[in-house]
């Protein structure tokens, strides 16, 4: 008995034992939410930023009955070759222990994509503490140190502020691309390129920092995600925006809803469609030894704004819009590729698609890529319908002379 | 049928073997003399003023004669009107004093339901004590009794442990009479049957099982005589030592039920259980008890069976609740924070910014001063109750967050898991549960969800190894029919429920379901039973 008793009292100082093996008590954390990684001009070292929140002040409530007045957003950064020894150099200045689980942002400053991500990205993958479904952006115009010192509104902290753009604007908007760590080294790996987001600093970078930022009904210094990157062999080489990173949306088949408009036949009002689902599949196949690409795109939209007559009865009204709709996505992913093209980027996953269709063909060019999809041909194909007109049938736009033409 | 082992009438005309061992030192038998007869009485009983010695003179001859009886447990217009009145007044008998005197009083002058001639002190020992009135008469070594058991009782009030919004409200009481005449009034089948037991060395105790016949399965009733006729105690208090006594295996885990409903007796009895009623006690226990039983209500057969589904379901889910809630929070916020979603982990975090203690001790902390309170307010007396609440709600509350002593997801996670505990219909199976919660904490703070997750298995091992009164412990099938299934973890409509009939050799099976107007429609049942069968 007493031999079980003494057994049960060593089981129980196990109790005792601080910090024994994994357990961590929430206190002794740093939570952090955003990483930055930028190229210091004119040497070899990264400057790695690590953005914690404060959870006292994230939370803005009282604790312990006195309300909390700091700011919820906290940088540290430390310069040094390599990005775990920055990661330790750290805890020199950080209180707590930094925790990545809940990381959710890496941002790359402009300047080291321009050099090349893949020497970054190969910690992220290797360490357990990090996770691969972090997004990615890149700063643009600016470091990502100063990015993630942003001071935003309704949001604790830049990175999650950042995320929140990312995930309603890559829905709803979709001329921006939301891809985390895992998907960009997939790429990277598999021949092809990254497509990654952009994020600018609209206003002064330091007003930013301060908490007088949000002290305005329309801040200063606000954050915008701006364009989607072209890479060429790892590197990035330029941007695509606005219509052009929309198509970039289509071909690598992440539409997942955005809006389409195009004038009304008097040219000067328009017509707004909302396409509310796409799948979109690249294809390749060999013809006399070189390659030939193809986009095919299946759409589905519905018209969200008229400003001049169209009939939803009328079928021939209804063919024009979904012609249009076709067309307008036709030469958004024409502009893309085009762009792609020049800058010999294939962000499209097109060499993985050749890889795995011709792999003979493929060990043949492997090398030459990026140069052979600048020349490629590529087919771009839409199938477009319009199937809904919203929640009113008859526009309250006055019956014009166009009326007589409707064949119903 | 079946051969069993010793078996005593409720009031016991002689003394079960063991208890005969123990008194070897009396004197075995009464004398001739009457004088002899009360002084060695009065010696036995140590003069308690309670036992009534009245000397009286009986038939023609004015023969000496005494009737003894215990003052508060007899009834006293009984003794006063059919013993007394009878023999001072009634008897009319000119017989010689001694034997056939005695036997004239037994055939012509004792008008009350049990009379027995009783020839030994330890027959007349426990008779007296159990009520009956002793009349002795002088020239003769023998004794009569006559049953005038009586005295204050407690009413039948409704069960204050288990209560039921729709159903009967009779509660068991303290006598185990009116405890079987509860039960036998809602089964009014001829195959309910009933036997006594006696226990208890230095205080013997009635106790009583009833089962229904061809139910039943005999080899229940046959390990429960044997059990029962191999305890030795001293006494029993109550029913609840018997559950001890009887479980099969050393557990934590309740193995038998106990209720204070007569309803729920009697539907056990329909599945083919049995109870074991012991007297002073108002819980009656039920054998053989699965786990999922505990889980069952009176009240599911009281209500829609769908509303009845859902509920038991709410019942499961707050016994996970229960179990796992404060080693799940401990886990979660010591071990795997990357499974907390960012703005609770930032929340969680900022409450426990302030808070001095490791979660563990903090959640231990929380849950010990709960049951500290909850023990409180079960003991205290009624009328200090109010100072608990209001000081339990200052500890458990707002007041100890605000002293940074807690978080207030602490006590959130608390206050669910006290809840979750008292929605479990089983007062024994909770209290098992909270000491299963305590020990779950400290694997929890030990290794995590790793932790919880060895320790269940520990625990659902241990469970599965248990039976009780040899059924399996976890056993879904009890009683072993296709539908036993269906009824244990669900519950069922009535229209497809029926008894679970096992010796149809000529046997009447118990009464329908619920009603005694079910029972013309038994024979019907029997026929498609046989049908479904095939």
């Amino acid at each position: 008995m007493t031999k079980r008793i003494c057994i049960l009292l060593l089981m129980f100082q196990f109790l005792l034992v601080t910090g024994c093996w994994n357990s961590r008590e929430l206190r002794d954390l740093a939570i952090v939410v955003g990483i930055g990684v930028d190229r210091i001009e004119g040497s070899d070292q990264y400057r790695v930023s690590f953005q914690l929140v404060n959870p006292r002040a994230a939370t803005g409530g009282k604790v312990g009955g006195s309300s909390i007045s700091e700011i919820p957003n906290i940088v540290f950064t430390s310069d040094d070759h390599s990005m775990f020894s920055a990661l330790r150099k750290t805890t020199q200045k950080v209180p707590r222990q930094l925790f990545f689980a809940h990381s959710q942002l890496l941002v790359i400053g402009e300047s080291l994509a321009k050099e090349g991500v893949s020497d970054v990205l190969d910690f992220f993958e290797r360490s357990h503490e990090m996770r691969l479904n972090t997004s990615v952006v890149i700063a643009r115009g600016a470091s990502a140190e100063s990015i993630l010192k942003v001071i935003t509104p309704l949001s604790p902290t830049s990175a999650t502020a950042i995320i929140g753009r990312l995930k309603v604007a890559t829905d709803v908007w979709a001329h921006n691309v939301n891809e985390d760590i895992g998907s960009v080294i997939k790429k990277l790996a598999g021949g092809g390129e990254p497509a990654i987001s952009g994020i600018r600093i609209l206003g002064s970078p330091t007003q930013g920092r301060a908490k007088s930022n949000l002290d305005y009904s329309k801040p200063p210094t606000i954050l915008e995600l701006k364009g989607v990157s072209l890479f060429s062999e790892g590197k990035l080489v330029g941007w695509v925006e606005g219509k052009s990173a929309r198509g970039v949306v289509w071909a690598l088949n992440q539409m997942k809803s955005t809006n389409v408009s195009f004038p009304c036949e008097d040219g000067e009002k328009g017509v707004s469609i909302e396409v509310i689902r796409s799948f979109t599949k690249i294809r390749s196949r060999i013809v006399d030894g070189s390659p030939r690409l193809s986009v095919k795109v299946k759409e589905e939209g519905s018209l969200s704004e008229a400003q001049c007559k169209v009939d939803p009865g009328s079928n021939e009204d209804m063919m024009k819009l979904r012609r249009h709709l076709a067309e307008e996505t036709k030469a958004e992913i024409r502009m893309a590729l085009k762009a792609a093209q020049a800058k010999k980027s294939d962000i499209f996953g097109f060499a993985a698609e050749v890889k795995r269709t011709s792999p003979k063909y493929w060990k043949t060019i492997e090398g030459d890529w990026p140069s052979i999809f600048a020349d490629c041909e590529i087919d771009v194909d839409v199938e477009a319908y319009v199937r809904r007109t919203g929640m009113r049938t008859k526009s309250l736009m006055k019956t014009n002379g166009a009326r007589t033409s409707s064949s119903d | 049928m079946f051969v069993r082992p010793s078996r005593l009438q409720p009031d016991g005309d002689a003394p079960g073997p063991g208890a005969a061992g123990q008194r070897a030192y009396l004197a075995q038998a009464p004398s001739a003399q009457l004088e002899d007869n009360l002084a060695y009485l009065k010696a036995e009983l140590g003069g308690s003023p309670d036992i009534v010695f009245r000397r009286i003179q009986i038939g023609a001859a004015q023969t000496k004669a005494a009737a003894v009886y215990t003052d508060g447990i007899t009834d006293k217009q009984t003794v006063n009107e059919f013993i007394l009145r009878t023999l001072m007044l009634e008897l009319d008998s000119s017989a010689e004093p001694g034997r056939s005197l005695l036997h004239d009083i037994n055939l012509h002058a004792l008008p009350v339901g049990d009379v027995r001639v009783l020839t030994d002190w330890d027959g007349i020992l426990l008779c007296l004590l159990s009520g009956h009135t002793i009349i002795f008469v002088d020239g003769t070594a023998e004794a009569i009794s006559g049953d005038t058991k009586g005295g204050e009782y407690r009413a039948i009030e409704e069960p204050s442990s288990q209560v039921v919004i729709r159903g009967p409200k009779d509660g068991f009481t303290e006598s185990i009479g009116t405890n079987v005449a509860l039960v036998r009034r809602r089964l009014r089948s001829p195959n309910l049957r009933l036997e006594a037991f006696r226990l208890g060395a230095k205080s013997p105790s009635n106790v009583a099982i009833m089962y229904v016949q061809g139910i039943v399965e005999d080899k229940y009733v046959l390990e429960l005589s044997s059990r029962l006729s191999r305890i030795q105690v001293d006494a029993l208090s109550g029913s609840e030592q018997l559950e001890e006594l009887l479980a099969d295996q050393k557990t934590p885990f309740p193995t038998t039920m106990n209720t204070e409903r007569p309803d729920m007796v009697s539907n056990s009895l329909l599945d083919g259980r049995i109870s074991i009623f012991v007297d002073g006690t108002p819980f009656v226990l039920i054998a053989p008890f699965t786990f999922f039983m505990g889980f069952q209500s009176a009240e599911d057969y009281y209500q829609r069976p769908e509303a009845a589904f859902a509920i038991m379901m709410l019942r499961y889910a707050a016994l996970i609740i229960a179990l796992f809630g404060p080693s799940i929070y401990i886990a979660a916020i010591t071990f795997h924070h990357e499974m907390i979603p960012t703005p609770l982990l930032l929340s969680l975090a900022a409450q426990r910014e302030t808070v001095p203690f490791p979660a563990f001790l903090e959640a231990f902390l929380m849950e010990f001063t709960f049951e500290v309170i909850r023990e409180a307010g079960i003991r205290m007396p009624r009328a200090i109750g109010q100072a608990v609440s209001i000081v339990g709600a200052l500890v458990l509350g707002q007041a100890a967050v605000e002293a940074g002593i807690i978080s207030s997801a602490m006590v959130i996670v608390v206050a669910i898991t006290g809840i979750s505990s008292f929605a479990n219909p089983s007062y024994n199976m909770a209290t098992t549960i909270r000491i299963v919660r305590f020990t779950m904490m400290v694997a929890a703070a030990i290794l995590g969800f790793y932790g919880i997750a060895i320790f269940s298995l520990v625990i659902i091992g241990h469970m599965c190894g248990l039976s009780s009164l040899t059924v399996p412990y976890m056993s879904l099938k009890f009683p072993y029919t296709p539908e036993g299934e269906r009824r244990t973890v669900y519950r069922i409509p009535l229209a497809t429920r029926r008894s679970a009939e096992r010796n149809n050799e000529g046997a009447a099976v118990g009464l329908g379901a619920r009603d005694a107007a079910l029972a013309d429609k038994t024979a019907s049942q029997t026929e498609q039973e046989g049908k479904d069968a095939q």
